[in-house]
């Protein structure tokens, strides 16, 4: 992860617009209706001191408040001692009665109380000498940092006391003091004799990072546990408006699954976090959204709202989260209302556009080579009897251009002229032409924030209006209300809104998406003729069969794909309300109590529109109309209107939270943690329908009868007619104790541990088993703050080390029977039941133990630093198939149960590095992880054809997802047939191969996931110009590419460019492995050479994933226009692949063609 | 200031109280647990299941048909291992129909969790009646599942090896994680008898319909397991018990003698159950025994109701109680039979005639031909109902079970079969009257195979 700078928004100054605060205020006070009533009370400072030190009215107010004070003792000795006397007094009147005649000021920064000496206001700018001290926001005095006069050459280095000298400085003149590890600050001289500087520790070094875990903010260097944090400008980064996608190739141990395929159900996102720790059970991480899981659509969350991302790897970490944690867990955290903090506003937008995808990488034949396979198929009377079937099922363009000079109906010339046209047609050029656009995509950002003394608010709007290059669009408008309000001491109230519109269109079909009579459509297929206008493709039936049937009282039965999608358009509005409050009280110094409650309500209207106009609507239409030949007439049992479909589905959940945190410090002792209650709920109601006879104009629909069946148009029989009706209502409701606390001593020795216990109402569990305890516990050292501690050049070196378990519940198993009615008996006309899930009395949660072993590291003066990790992941109790007896009497021979175990190891390992930090800075940051799964324990044995199928074949010793294969015994030099393997002896009984190969005797290749993947990333800053690249590899995995199948050529017109290197002729076999073109076909032997060994490719590649360039303006030009920051970018994503180990150069996690790609411009505005 | 404290001490004690109840909801709503009554009668009333594969391997087994060679060699190997009684191999692995071991346990597995449920659901004086109702039909359904499994894959009952003789497996709880393990025969026939007993006094004298379980039915089917045993007297005091509430027969003269027209339910059914589909003992393949056929007298009725011509010389089993599939339940022929063969053993030989020939009569061609059957001694008495019972249980399931039983009394019936002119015996008390457990069951279960 590149730690860099969260991007600061600057202030405004409070005085610079104080009716535009109060009318901001005032509007959202009155829009939280929560908030209407709450007169706010001062944070109140009681004191009585007579003739005291200054320092010590300073200590006072620190104790009484979160104000923290910067001064020199120097400047305490100056001080004149101080009189005060106030009851519950805000803390500014406090500090204006006790500096009332000092020869001091102060300024407030974010409760940060800065002490100066009172301005010396001379007129003439004398140059004179500049002293002054550097601190950090502790007050320690930092070393080693660089103050230079800007626009001069001079510089000074602080000394250990933090302390500078620069001679002959003009007052006025502008400081610049930049540290590694800090943030770069100016500061105007004028005339002070003691310069006092705070430095900002930069988010940058891993030990500043706080990281959110859902439940409390925690100093990185207090954790024990494996986090990885991205911040705010990270994320900025990429474009995109999904904020998971964001996260590629910047979160360590962050595994994007670009072509992974699972069951279906198991996963809805499409990332991983420090590999599998299941085998059949769900694979998505926990996303948490400002403190609760978050139960909506991931791609409602606009990353212009989000101010960091923290991702929870190991048991210590995740624990806290329970039984859902299993797979690790992302927390977003959105940007915060804080109190005291200055009036901002920052303005972003961003243009994209999405290029054509590169059809060149599209493995298809050539159209020409279509032509003559069809011309050679013909040659052999291949599918000649489907011209006498009943069902008339369609031929290809060659064929009927072959036909009707067979027949004599078209001149051989004709003939070879229209073939000869088709040849030079291509498909691809087609898609590039007629479906795909380069298109734009804007993205427009508004975050609006401000406070007072005890409130602070934001406001924050977005709208991206994204268009795919085959139009597809997606429109989300956000609206986001923070509040956050301090009514009296101690008390904190926070609530917040989000709302989210959005909309999904269906665009145009992309390449491979057109489907014709089968699943494929000939390589020379044409969607428009040289005028433009739309032409038919071949679906169902025969032309010359369409052309005599129903005489002319049916509808259109051709497919136009060129212009069908705007006849069939699916159309998704989804509405999304998230609100949240949160109250906490600090009470006796050590504790805080909270309570937070979240609400989210989602509803989603998909309607999938299949106009009259569509080939789906007139298909059903025609096939079920009956025409009476005598009359003429035509009675349509499916009206003539449109189709729709409508899907309706409403999420509601609830979940509320009370928790109990604690801190108490004495001597060098530090203890702190929490426990706490929470209860959720989130319902899901579907419902799906489907309307006939839809006129859009007078919005009428028309009724049909889905009880009987009606004869078909084409082939004989009849049928029902299709609905889609369906109601269905999901539950999920948990309840949670959680504890955790993290004690530290001197600093150096830190413990945690947590503890959870979680119930759920996983279906059928028993009241024991609903509850499941969960633990964790972790021990750090910080090695280098020991006295013994000499090693000068590893000058921080902290160990870290957790165990502990997380858990995973698959709401699909069931531990008491489940049954469901189906009918109702004819005999004793009762209701029947039948049993839909056999209960489990023994069904227990997935259990993950993982061990996290973690060192954290920097020198070179914090040059370098980052962490390396070791971690094993131990799941038990996985649920696998295993045979079943069936005296069990459950009428199957395997069953699901908690049988299967899987040992997953890895290495995160994360470096900064700062190359060169002066005038131009070069940054790098280096991730790499390294993952291995193995199946430790799995009874289910799967033949070799359900092997090499994929998914999970359940081999002990074997990754979960491995890619197997049968063995290669190269061609047949007689004739060029893939030949096999079967009990040692080379074989070309496919059949006996396929079936019979023993699992054993499969080659397995590998893990179908990368077992090394990690990004490199430089970003090279000068004169704020900033350029970054991103590159990403993943390596040592395996994947199976596609080669020519006859029987897909022959009978779905799928080819691929492997043809044209097919075995033609003896002696051939020694420069290529692709199989001859064998008639009448084989789909054993096409079966076997699919999957044979000779087909499997190492997947490994490296990828350049973006490259961005970004300029912030100086702010000094910004100034006259109360401008603060502004900043422009471009950016290029989806730039290909920079290497692959396949010679083809295919690229693996994209099988047909490269994504397209995406150049942004954008700009981002501060005031 | 205490409250936000107060209050956040009060939330987590409302959250712990209430949290139980509020982790009941179900979370899918189309689905339910077993938690009321009336679910689990719609478990049982699940009559495909339930009432309609009764196991066929015995009959199949028995020497109430024979077929050709043609036919023999025509059927699935399992088949044609049954009919020369094979050692093994006998059952088709479970695919996609099961067999008859996966059947069986089927409804035991449907009555444990029917019962188990019934523990868990309260009962209230209105719900008390049905409550008991079903629990009585689940412990029936039980009873007979594992009795039909001890008369399948177990010898004979034999008092004196009983305790040490291999029964079946005992599934007493819907658990699947519970290993498999076999019961000896003694504890087989105790838990149908305590499961049969149990029953009685929940049931109903009469079912709402004949598919669910009845007092007589359950009465009848002890007396039938008691038979098995050949412990008479209890054999007589249920079939005593179950004719005193249900005695109807019908009458055969009332009877057509078209192929598959017997009514459904009639009323001489107590309770009615069919066997599972078998191609050697389906009525289009099975032909009847020639001398079985040869011993009925031209006026008994069953012969023309019961026997179409198969126009070869042969004749085929056309009028089941259960139409096309053949009837494993309970009539009232088989009760008076049971009642009759008690009486004789007991030396009541009047008594024993009597139910003989309150049977026979309706029977017997009502042209005044009918002679009561007379017997001086209890061994003629005894003979001529084991002849009568022969010829009056026919396609029932019973006879695999009355060959076990009468060679464990003596009667020395040795069963023969020639295919391809090959002759295939099977002695008194052969070893080979357990069928072998399917193989797919010893290997995942490792239960031991039944001896040869």
């Amino acid at each position: 992860m590149p730690l860099l700078a969260v991007g600061q928004e600057h202030s405004l100054g409070r005085r610079t617009h104080p009716r535009l605060i109060r009318a901001i205020r005032t509007i959202l006070l009155f829009g939280i209706s929560l908030l209407l009533a709450w007169q706010l009370a001062a944070q109140e400072i009681t004191l009585n001191l007579h003739n005291v030190p200054l320092e010590r009215v300073l200590k006072e107010i620190q104790a009484q408040s979160p104000y923290r004070f910067v001064y020199t003792t120097e400047m305490m000795e100056k001080a004149s001692p101080v009189t005060v006397s106030v009851n519950h007094a805000p803390v500014e009147a406090t500090l204006a009665q006790s500096f009332k005649g000092q020869p001091l000021e102060y300024t407030i920064e974010d409760r940060m109380v800065v002490i100066n000496y009172r301005e010396i206001r001379k007129d003439s700018p004398v140059p004179a000498t500049v002293k002054g001290k550097v601190t950090n926001a502790n007050g320690d005095p930092l070393a080693g940092a660089t103050v230079s006069v800007r626009g001069t050459s001079r510089a000074a280095i602080t000394d250990d006391q933090g302390l500078f000298t620069l001679e002959s400085v003009e007052k006025g003149a502008i400081l610049v003091i930049s540290s590694v590890g800090y943030e770069t600050t100016e500061k105007k001289w004028l005339g002070q004799d003691l310069l006092l500087i705070v430095l900002n520790q930069k988010v940058a070094s891993l030990q500043e990072v706080v990281v959110n875990t859902g439940y409390q903010d925690l100093p990185r260097e207090r954790a024990t546990g494996s986090f990885v944090k991205v911040d705010q400008a990270t994320l900025n980064e990429q474009v995109g408006s999904n904020v998971l996608d964001r996260l590629d190739g910047v979160a360590s141990g962050l595994l994007f699954n670009r072509s992974f395929q699972a069951a279906p159900g198991q996963k809805k996102l499409n990332l991983q976090i420090r590999g599998l720790s299941t085998i059949n059970g769900p694979l998505d991480p926990l996303v948490i959204l400002d403190n609760f899981p978050y139960e909506g659509d991931i791609n409602n969350i606009n990353p212009n709202d989000i101010e960091s991302v923290t991702v929870l790897k190991d048991a210590a970490a995740t624990s806290i989260w329970g039984t859902r944690a299993g797979n690790g867990v992302i927390v977003l955290t959105s940007k915060k209302a804080k109190i005291n903090q200055p009036l901002s506003l920052v303005f972003s937008s961003n243009l994209s556009i999405t290029d054509k995808p590169n059809l060149r990488k599209v493995q298809d034949m050539p159209a020409a080579d279509y032509v003559e396979v069809e011309k050679f198929l013909f040659a052999n009377q291949f599918r000649f009897s489907d011209t006498s079937s009943s069902v008339h099922p369609p031929f290809s363009p060659v064929y009927e251009v072959l036909f009707n000079e067979m027949n004599g109906t078209m001149s051989a010339s004709q003939a070879q002229a229209m073939l000869d046209h088709l040849s030079k047609s291509d498909l691809r050029e087609e898609f590039k032409r007629w479906m795909y656009r380069v298109t734009p995509t804007q993205r427009y950002g508004l975050t609006l924030r401000g406070s007072s003394d005890r409130s602070g608010w934001l406001v924050s709007t977005g709208l991206d209006r994204d268009l795919d290059n085959l139009d597809a669009s997606f429109t989300r408008y956000n609206l986001r209300l923070e509040n956050q309000i301090q009514p009296a001491k101690g008390l904190q109230i926070q609530t917040s809104a989000l709302y989210t519109k959005s909309r999904n269109v269906t665009g145009r079909p992309g390449y491979g998406q057109v489907q014709g009579y089968r699943n494929g459509i000939p390589g020379y297929t044409q969607f428009a003729d040289a005028d433009g206008n739309p032409l038919p493709l071949i679906k169902n039936y025969r032309a010359s069969f369409l052309d005599t049937l129903g005489a002319g009282r049916l509808l259109d039965w051709n497919y136009y794909p060129l212009t069908d999608w705007k006849f069939n358009r699916t159309t998704q509005r989804l509405e999304d309300v998230l609100l949240n409050l949160g109250v906490s009280y600090k009470f006796l110094r050590i504790f805080q109590a909270q309570v937070k409650y979240q609400y989210e309500r989602q509803s989603i209207d998909g309607i999938a529109d299949h106009t009259l106009e569509s080939f789906f609507t007139r298909d059903m239409i025609n096939t079920f109309s009956q025409i009476d030949y005598t009359s003429g007439k035509v009675v349509h049992p499916v009206p003539l209107g449109g189709i729709q479909d409508w899907n309706r589905s409403l999420l509601v959940s609830q979940a509320l939270r009370a928790q109990l945190d604690f801190t108490r410090q004495w001597k060098s002792n530090n203890l702190n943690g929490i426990v706490g209650a929470e209860i959720r709920n989130a319902e899901t109601q579907e419902n799906y329908n489907r309307i006939y006879g839809f006129d859009p104009d007078n919005l009428t629909i028309s009724y049909v009868d889905y009880t009987h069946t009606y004869p078909r148009m084409v082939n004989a029989g009849s049928s029902y007619i299709p609905t889609t009706l369906r109601e269905s209502g999901f539950y999920n409701r948990n309840v949670s104790l959680f504890a955790n606390a993290s004690y530290s001593l001197h600093d150096r020795y830190i413990l945690t541990a947590s503890a959870r216990r979680d119930g759920s109402n996983l279906f059928g569990v028993t009241t024991n088993n609903k509850w499941k305890p969960l633990w964790s516990t972790g021990l750090a050292w910080k090695v280098s703050k020991e006295s013994f501690y000499h090693i000068k050049w590893l000058p921080t070196l902290a160990l870290r080390a957790t165990y502990g378990y997380s858990g995973n519940a698959d709401p699909s198993q069931s531990a008491q029977t489940v049954i469901s009615y189906s009918s109702v008996s004819l005999y004793t006309n009762s209701p029947i039941a039948v049993v839909r899930k056999y209960g489990n009395p023994g069904l227990r949660w997935e259990k993950v133990g993982q061990l996290n072993l973690g060192m954290d590291f920097s020198f070179l003066h914090q040059r370098v630093s980052g962490s390396l990790e070791w971690y094993r992941k131990r799941a038990s109790d996985l649920l696998a198939e295993v045979p079943l007896d069936y005296t069990a009497g459950l009428n199957r021979t395997s069953i699901t149960r908690n049988a299967g175990s899987l040992r997953t190891t890895g290495w995160d390992l994360q470096i900064n590095t700062v190359n060169v930090d002066r005038e131009l800075t070069w940054r790098t940051s280096l991730l790499l992880s390294l993952n291995k799964d193995r199946i430790t324990n799995y009874y289910y044995k799967k033949s070799a054809l359900a092997m090499v199928g994929g998914g999970v074949a359940g081999i002990v010793g074997h990754a979960a997802y491995g890619l197997y294969s049968y063995p290669w015994a190269g061609l047949d030099p007689a004739n060029g047939d893939p030949q096999g393997y079967f009990e040692s002896k080379i074989s070309k009984d496919y059949v006996t191969i396929l079936n019979n190969t023993k699992p054993e005797d499969m080659i397995y290749q590998g893990s179908v996931l990368p077992t090394v993947f990690g990004s490199l990333q430089n970003s090279v800053t000068w004169k704020g110009i900033t350029l970054t690249a991103l590159f990403s590899c993943r390596l040592n995995y395996w994947f199976r590419r596609n080669s020519i199948q006859y029987s897909n050529l022959f009978y779905n017109n799928m080819g691929n460019i492997d043809y044209e290197k097919r075995w033609q002729k003896p002696g051939d076999e020694t420069n290529t492995s692709v199989q001859s073109m064998q008639y009448p076909v084989n789909a054993n032997r096409d079966a076997f050479y699919a999957n044979a060994a000779e087909l499997a490719r190492n997947a490994s590649n490296i990828r350049l994933q973006f490259v961005s360039v970004s300029y912030d303006i100086n702010p000094r030009y910004l100034e006259k226009w109360k401008v603060r920051d502004f900043q422009v970018y471009v950016n290029a994503s989806n730039l290909g692949l920079l290497w692959t180990a396949n010679p083809e150069r295919i690229d693996p996690d994209n099988e047909y063609f490269p994504p397209a790609r995406v150049f942004s411009i954008g700009l981002k505005l501060g005031l | 200031m205490q409250i936000p404290s107060k209050i956040l001490v009060y939330s987590i004690f409302i959250v712990l109280v209430s949290c139980r109840k509020y982790l009941d909801q179900k979370p899918d709503q189309s689905m339910t647990l077993i938690n009321k009554v009336e679910d689990c009668q719609a478990l049982l009333d699940n009559s495909y299941y339930v009432n309609n594969l009764d196991v066929a391997a015995g009959e199949a087994s028995a020497d109430d048909y024979f077929v050709t060679d043609d036919l023999w060699a025509s059927f699935q190997l399992e088949d044609r291992n049954l009919y020369i009684w094979n050692p093994d191999n006998l059952f088709p692995s479970f695919g996609y129909n099961g067999n008859d071991w996966s059947h069986t346990y089927d409804n035991v597995n449907r009555a444990n969790m029917v019962l188990e449920a019934l523990n868990h659901i309260k009962i209230t004086p209105t719900s008390a009646s049905n409550w008991n109702d079903v629990r009585g039909q689940a412990l029936v359904l039980r009873g007979r599942s594992f009795l039909q499994g001890l008369i399948t894959w177990s010898l004979a009952y034999d008092k004196s090896t009983a305790s040490s003789d291999l029964g079946i497996p005992l599934r007493l709880s819907s658990d699947f994680n519970e290993p498999t393990k076999r019961a000896s025969v003694e504890d087989g026939y105790n838990q149908v008898i305590q499961d049969l007993r149990n029953a009685i006094d929940l049931l109903p004298v009469v079912p709402e319909h004949p598919f669910r379980a009845s007092k007589p039915a359950a009465c009848a089917l002890l007396a039938r397991t008691y038979l098995a045993m050949r412990l008479y007297d209890s054999c007589f005091k249920y079939a005593d018990e179950a004719l005193s509430l249900n005695h109807t027969l019908i009458d055969y003269n009332q009877l057509s003698t078209d192929p598959f027209s017997m009514e459904l339910f009639n009323p001489e059914i107590v309770m009615a159950d069919a066997m599972a589909y078998s191609d050697p003992v389906a009525p289009w393949y099975g032909k009847i025994d020639t001398i079985l056929y040869a011993s009925y007298d031209n006026k008994d009725l069953r012969k023309s109701v019961w026997f179409g011509d198969n126009g070869d010389g042969t004749f085929y089993f056309q009028n089941s109680y259960s139409q096309y599939s053949l009837f494993t339940g309970v009539a009232n022929d088989e009760v008076y039979l049971m009642r009759a063969e008690c009486y004789a053993r007991m030396n009541n030989i009047s008594k024993a005639m009597e139910d003989l020939n309150a049977l026979m009569i309706t029977r017997w061609k009502n042209d005044g031909s009918f002679l009561p059957f007379q017997a001086s001694t209890a061994q003629e008495a005894l003979s001529t109902i084991l002849r009568e019972r022969r010829k009056e249980l026919v396609f029932r399931g019973l006879r695999w079970l009355d060959i076990k039983r009468l060679n464990k009394e003596g009667e020395n019936i040795t069963l023969q079969r020639v295919i391809n002119g090959k002759l295939y015996t099977l002695p008194p008390n052969d070893l080979r009257y357990a069928l072998a457990i399917p193989d797919e069951i010893i290997g995942l279960s490792g239960i031991p195979q039944n001896p040869r």
